[in-house]
């Protein structure tokens, strides 16, 4: 195939795969996108690789997909939008190159997962800021670039962490740090004048960090990044709270983060609970009636005085939930808050936790505010019973983010692949129901797939801007063609 | 000190803006923030202190003509001295008397505005402001049994002022006034026709030399009179008498009060028994002309040097005038002693009170703006929940009740003498 | 730049004549602001043809059309209080958005505020204080504007250890972009809420500002939503003193401490754990003569007290100081903070500065709404100025610091130019994310020409400095340039290609280069 032999010049032959049955693996997900083959799948090994990838595509005009993490994928951004695009696989860039206890970050390459980032960072004192039960081929980089909220809310000051730098080759095949990372200097110059990479903010009068995140690969690939870690806990205390109703319970997410107290914090219903922990829901006896909802927090202890922490922190979060008629549990019939605190801080289970139900899964998922929660959940419902999907199979997941000023609303929608109308269902769900939710104000901010058509501003204004920023860094529209508004 | 010898203070100011706001620390409501009326009218940087400070550098850099737009950036502003507040706070500059200073010189260029003219005019023909006969001064006091110094003698000279000698409106205030001393038995008389103008508002205005004049004569007449004290129920008089007329070196030899003041001796003393109820709700405005302009004068000679490099001191230590030895408790304590009264205070008080809007002369140029100034301020008084806004000033009393006429505002405006009145 | 009576005319429509002046008295207060004159050699920089107010978005969009159409360039600006926002080697006409200062709504309970851009951080307070929320507070003082610091210019202040830098704040703009159309960033342009400004895709966010703002260079904000904190004291003031010197009353659930450390190790650790532990509400490092400053009257006052304390004293505490506060939502919080925080000042042998009342209330005001930061900064010689500035990992943004002390600011002290009773006067506070920013400041006095001569050079040689020591890229961050050859000539070559990508941002953006950029960046090409 043309161009395969300018690749292996850059990238060496055995980086450079062509083969049917490979291909077919990268040309579709779990989610509705058309399958489309790639012409190929390269496995760059480092920055120069990436480079003269680039580079090449800009020559010949080919269109380049960067897939960081391995499968299942789910929202179709790793799938080609057109033929004869090339899949550039970072999964095995998975160095994890510098640990900063001080300065609590760490630069790792795309590939690295959070299975293999966790001990790295343990044996530093550090831990990382975990996603939601991330898959276990999930990239960290990837996970954070594309704005994946946080399970810590507290750590969540806003919408970029906790990303920090990143090195970028964008689409012009132009290299680029981003943040502090600019320089002046080299890395190792940064370093040993005791500069860590860790403001991501800028370069100067532009944010090209964050002009990279939520772009799914559009305007460059990312060959490391700097990630803010927390210290390590030395004492840490879960807690499960159930209600009926799932009010008080967001009010108790509102009271926590107003006091600043805790780490893990979010909501789940009992069918997302039951997934997570890889149980039959009806094995974990909690109160009558439907939805029941659990609210999930811990309390860590790290530096000083970690037990005086938790202790007093235990206190006033049991003050606060007895104020609105809860109570903070350790254990439940059928499940104790420290099992699921250990599922919580690691990867899922392989492949992935959210097929085990049913094989297939997919979501949808928005920014909204906790309050605003509840009409979304009340639609979600209604929009279940016209597409004819069994309501108690809805998963629900409430991440609180920006230390409690928005909140992450996902519906997980397990069903049978092999089952056609219960994939019809999915698939209206997906995409006629995400317009609906964001009819109502659900701010799409991560369109994957169709959200694309409705999630952007009517007037186009997004549109407009982010096509202007794809010609500068993207002039040839290389880079994953067909997503987005690209 | 001539507008050049504030030269350094124009290059020092930074422009942070502090001068239209309430000091930071006292700001108590977001609603009511301001402390320049001129800023909060025309909006314009220029507008402020600050922009005045710009005005005379750019005026002694010859960047710019002392015309008839310079001339109305001047003089609109009521000279109320809340700039000179807030910018001493965090400052060692002089804002207000850069200001002063720009009006001595449109004095001296001839570019003042033309209702200016009138007043000053007046002022020389028939010794007031307001255009008002001479052998009318005193008819305020007809019918009083007051004792007229010069041929009768008295400790006591009571003083009306301009505006109560000739404000018919004003006048049960001012009567009210000299009855409370006369009841109370104390030695008091008046001038009568041979009062003067204190000269206070025309040296606002630019007319330095027409208040030493006033001064001078004032100083005389006193003298004649062998009185040992003068009060008046005029904040304006009372300012100039007590601190502009030391700031030009006239020594009176006499105590300067204002009306408050006496009074609430007379109450501490068991003089004056406020014992009737007065069910009212009332806030008290603290008028420019006796709170903060009312500080007494500093007055300093030395050396300007530099310590520490380049920090800027003075040698002897000068003190800052920051308003706030102005007279605010008494006329609350006054209220206080009133039975009945509910009386809250404003968010914006004692030194960094908000302006009634009529001073140096905005109300005779600038109408529309005094009355707008005023309104803000009767506002924050309904805002407290106030039915009654109390102060001691005509001035202020005339520019309360204008706008609260004209703009259909039910408040009513009283003068704490009024009050007093009332209640005793 | 003139303006042609076709073009006057044109904007004095939008506005109404009594909101547009073409006076040179009025003029001329809105090219004059401190630091004019280090950077144009006089207290005026270009007089601008004419000052526009607005009133609402519509007026503003109106004008940015009309300015694009008639080729005049255009900056906006709220309080005006630095160069960045007033001044230009070129003349423009200034957007002043005075009129634009209400507060729009406040979210209490997801804690988002919706503010126009004249809204100064102190009213905001007022404000949010009684729904038990507070802004991130700006050291610049308080009545800076907060769209300033979260959106327009720079947004650091000793609060931002618990509110963290301002424009991390940003939830959401309504922003007229410089060729006049309007864009409503994130959710507010998609489902019409206030919620988030990051997405859909990529967030326009980082074309609006950087780690600096574009200072009125890429358009003007005309609301801004942001992120407000948890706010534990009262819901209204309690002033206690009297003027000049007023005092608010500290509540019992704060605590407040003045600190020197023996080096800037140990202040470093003591930055560094006191950060981890996730207790302060308020921190900086500052020498402790901030303290003194701010709590005398004048620098007679502030004088006479430096010259009473003894020398040894004054050597003991040495340059590295903080101030801390801690706050607490119950006594059992307090506690705790208090246990954690004295076992810090025990590892890294911190020394208490003690305060009397005073003091106390006026540290406590500081902590409040950045108050008192005219008195330290500006009162002793008239002026002052940033030479070095750093923002990075806590630990060599301490050490710069002590860098600019040794390689610019000492030579400037000892020169008698600028104002000299302490030394390593830099000022230094830490994100909530974690990074440092630090400035070296000199206080010189803008009424002497040496003194302004001295230190213009020494602003020169920071940029060096900063460069060749790899300890960040100095002013070009901050958006204190205005000149970027200089610059150029300063930094080595691997850090210019961000600012390639800028002008192309710049030119993409504002094709008609509208708005003006003497604090952004041009969109010219490299010499």
């Amino acid at each position: 195939m043309a161009g395969t032999g300018e690749l292996a010049m850059i990238i060496g032959e055995d980086n450079v795969l062509a083969d049917k049955e490979i291909l077919q693996e990268y040309s579709k997900d779990f989610s509705f996108a058309r399958p489309i083959s790639p012409s190929r799948i390269v496995k760059p090994d480092n920055t120069k690789d990436v480079q003269g990838i680039v580079r090449w595509a800009n020559e010949t005009g080919t269109p380049l997909i960067p897939v960081s993490s391995g499968t299942p994928h789910f929202y179709g951004d790793t799938v080609p939008g057109i033929g004869g695009a090339c899949v550039v696989d970072l999964s095995t860039m998975k160095r994890i190159i510098r640990i900063d206890r001080r300065n609590r970050s760490v630069m790792i390459e795309p590939g690295v997962t959070f299975g293999e980032l966790i001990p790295a960072l343990e044996k530093e004192g550090l831990a990382p800021l975990m996603t939601f039960l991330p898959r276990a081929s999930k990239s960290v980089v990837t996970s954070f670039l594309e704005r994946t909220p946080i399970t810590i809310p507290r750590h969540h000051w806003e919408a970029q962490d906790p990303l920090q730098c990143v090195e970028v080759i964008y689409g012009n095949g132009e290299l680029m740090r981003t943040g502090s990372a600019a320089g002046p200097g080299t890395l190792e110059e940064q370093w040993k004048v005791g500069r860590a990479q860790i403001r991501g903010m800028g370069p100067s009068q532009v944010d090209f960090t964050r002009l990279l995140q939520g772009a799914q690969g559009t305007m460059g690939i990312v060959t490391w990044a700097t990630i803010r870690c927390r210290p390590l806990p030395k004492v840490k205390k879960s807690y499960l709270v159930v209600s009926n109703d799932i009010k008080p319970l967001i009010e108790l997410v509102y009271k926590i983060t107003y006091k600043k107290l805790g780490e893990e914090l979010l909501i789940m219903n009992k069918t997302q609970l039951a997934s997570v922990v890889g149980k039959e829901s009806s094995s974990i006896e909690t109160l009558n009636g439907r939805p029941e909802w659990i609210l999930y927090f811990s309390i860590e202890g790290d530096g000083l005085f970690p037990e005086d922490k938790v202790a007093y922190q235990e206190k006033e979060s049991i003050k606060l939930a007895r104020e609105l008629g809860l109570e903070l549990e350790t254990e439940l019939p059928g499940l104790r808050a420290e099992d699921l605190s250990a599922v919580l801080s690691r990867p899922s289970r392989a492949p992935y936790w959210k097929l085990e139900p049913k094989g297939g899964n997919q979501d949808i998922f928005f920014l909204t505010t906790l309050d605003r929660s509840l009409r979304f959940v009340d639609m979600m419902y209604e929009l279940a019973e016209k597409y004819g999907y069994a309501s108690k199979n809805i998963g629900i997941y409430i991440q609180p983010t920006i230390q409690g000023c928005n909140c992450h609303l996902e519906f997980s929608l397990a069903y049978n692949p092999k089952d056609k109308p219960g994939a019809d269902a999915v698939r209206h769900l997906v995409t006629e129901g995400g317009a609906v939710l964001a009819g109502m104000g659900g701010f799409f901010s991560r369109p994957y797939g169709t959200w694309s058509r409705f999630a952007y501003d009517r007037k186009g204004m997004h549109v407009i801007g982010q096509r202007k920023l794809k010609g500068i860094f993207d002039p040839k529209g290389i880079m994953n063609p067909g997503k987005l508004c690209f | 000190m001539a507008l050049e010898n504030y030269e350094q203070d124009m290059m020092r100011c930074n422009r942070c803006s502090y001068c239209k706001h309430v000091p930071h620390d006292a700001m108590k409501d977001a609603r009511f923030l301001g402390i320049c009326p001129s800023i909060e009218q025309y909006n314009f940087h220029s507008r402020s202190a600050s922009g005045r400070m710009i005005t005379a550098l750019s005026l002694l850099r010859e960047r710019i003509d002392l015309d008839a737009a310079t001339r109305d950036i001047i003089y609109q502003c009521q000279m109320c001295g809340g700039c000179d507040v807030s910018c001493k706070i965090e400052r060692d500059l002089e804002p207000y008397e850069v200001m002063q200073e720009l009006r001595f010189r449109c004095v001296e260029k001839g570019i003042v505005p033309p209702e200016y003219l009138k007043c000053v005019e007046s002022l020389k023909r028939n010794a007031n402001t307001l255009g008002k006969s001479q052998a009318e001064r005193a008819d305020w006091a007809d019918g009083l049994g007051a004792k007229y110094l010069g041929p009768e003698k008295a400790e006591v000279l009571f003083h009306a002022g301009c505006q109560y000698s000739f404000d018919p409106q004003l006048r049960s205030t001012v009567r009210n006034g000299l009855k409370i001393l006369m009841d109370a038995g104390i030695d008091v008389g008046i001038m009568g026709k041979a009062e003067i103008c204190c000269g206070g508002q025309s040296y606002e205005m630019g007319f330095k030399d027409e208040m030493a004049g006033c001064a001078r004569r004032n100083a005389k007449i006193w003298k004649n009179a062998g009185v040992k004290t003068v009060v008046t129920p005029c904040a304006g008089c009372f300012q100039s008498f007590k601190v502009l007329y030391d700031k030009i070196g006239e020594e009176t030899g006499v105590e300067i009060l204002h009306i408050t003041e006496f009074v609430l001796r007379l109450i501490q003393e068991g003089k004056i028994k406020p014992t009737r109820e007065i069910p009212l709700s009332v806030t008290y405005h603290d008028p420019c002309h006796l709170g903060r302009l009312a500080e007494p004068w500093i007055h300093w000679q030395g050396e300007v040097k530099k310590v520490y490099g380049q920090m800027v001191v003075h040698d002897p230590p000068k003190k800052k005038r920051f308003g706030v030895h102005g007279v605010y408790d008494a006329p609350r304590e006054i209220l206080k002693a009133i039975p009945g009264l509910k009386f809250t205070e404003m968010h914006r008080i004692r030194e960094y009170a908000w302006c009634c809007g009529s001073g140096s002369g905005v109300k005779e140029a600038y109408p529309d703006f005094a009355e707008s100034t005023a309104s803000k301020r009767i506002e924050e008084a309904q805002s407290v929940g106030a039915d009654v806004l109390v102060s001691s000033c005509p001035r202020c009393k005339r520019n309360f009740e204008d706008c609260a006429v004209k703009t259909g505002n039910e408040m009513k405006i009283y003068d704490i003498v009024d009050l007093v009145q009332l209640a005793i | 730049m003139t303006i042609s009576n076709k073009a006057y005319k044109a904007l004095e429509d939008i506005v109404g004549p009594e909101y547009i002046t073409m006076e040179p008295a009025d003029l001329d207060s809105y090219c004059f602001v401190w630091g004019n004159e280090l950077l144009y050699g006089d207290k005026f920089s270009p007089r601008p043809p004419a000052v526009i107010m607005p009133e609402n978005t519509q007026e503003v969009q109106a004008i940015v059309k009309t300015c694009n159409r008639f080729g005049l360039k255009y900056r906006a600006h709220a309080s005006g209080f630095e160069v960045a926002a007033l001044s230009a080697e070129k003349p423009f006409i200034p957007i002043d958005l005075r009129r634009m200062n209400h507060i729009v709504e406040i979210d209490a309970k997801n804690r988002i505020a919706v503010i126009e851009p004249y809204v100064s951080q102190v009213k905001l307070f007022l404000e949010t204080r009684k729904l038990g929320l507070r802004p991130n507070m700006m050291s610049s003082g308080p009545s800076s504007s907060v769209m300033a610091g979260t959106a327009a210019h720079f947004g650091s202040g000793a609060s931002n250890i618990s509110t963290d830098y301002g424009s991390r704040n940003l939830l959401g703009v309504e922003w007229v972009l410089p060729d006049g159309d309007i864009i409503r960033l994130g959710s507010l342009g998609c489902s019409g809420e206030w919620i988030n400004a990051d997405g859909p895709g990529p967030s326009l966010r980082g074309v609006l500002r950087g780690y600096g703002g574009a200072n009125g260079g890429n358009g003007v904000f005309t609301k801004i939503a942001t992120k407000v904190y948890p706010w534990y004291g009262p819901a209204e003031p309690k002033l206690t003193g009297k003027g000049p010197l007023y005092q608010n009353e500290v509540p019992e659930n704060f605590e407040m401490y003045a600190l020197f450390f023996p080096s800037v190790d140990t202040i470093n650790d003591f930055n560094q754990l006191l950060y981890e532990a996730s207790i302060a509400y308020h921190f900086q490092r500052f020498p402790v003569g901030i303290i003194p400053a701010m709590a005398t009257e004048s620098n007679d006052e502030f004088y006479a007290l430096i010259q009473s304390i003894p020398q040894e004293m004054l050597d003991a505490i040495g340059p590295h100081g903080a101030t801390v506060a801690l706050d607490a939502s119950s006594k059992e919080e307090m506690a705790y903070k208090q246990k954690v925080f004295n076992k810090i000042l025990e590892m890294t042998q911190a020394q208490q500065v003690p305060m009397d009342e005073s003091q106390k209330g006026a540290l406590f005001n500081h902590v409040l709404n950045g108050g008192g930061v005219l008195k330290a900064a500006f009162r002793p010689t008239g002026s002052f100025m940033i030479t070095a500035i750093g923002d990075e990992a806590m630990d060599p943004m301490g050490v710069l610091g002590t860098k600019a002390w040794d390689t610019i600011v000492s030579d400037l002290h000892d020169s008698g130019a600028v104002f000299n009773a302490s030394p390593h006067t830099s000022w230094a506070i830490t994100y909530g994310e974690g990074s440092g920013h630090v400035e070296s400041l000199v206080q010189y006095d803008p009424a002497s020409p040496e003194s302004v001569q001295k230190t213009v050079a020494a602003l020169e040689k920071a940029d060096h400095m900063v460069a060749e020591m790899g300890l960040g890229i100095n002013s070009l961050e901050n958006a204190l340039s205005y000149c970027e050859s200089a610059l150029k000539a300063a930094m080595p070559h691997n850090t210019l290609d961000f600012v390639t990508y800028m002008k192309m941002i710049k030119r993409t953006f504002d094709p008609n280069n509208s708005s003006e950029p003497a604090f952004y960046v041009s969109p010219d090409e490299w010499e």
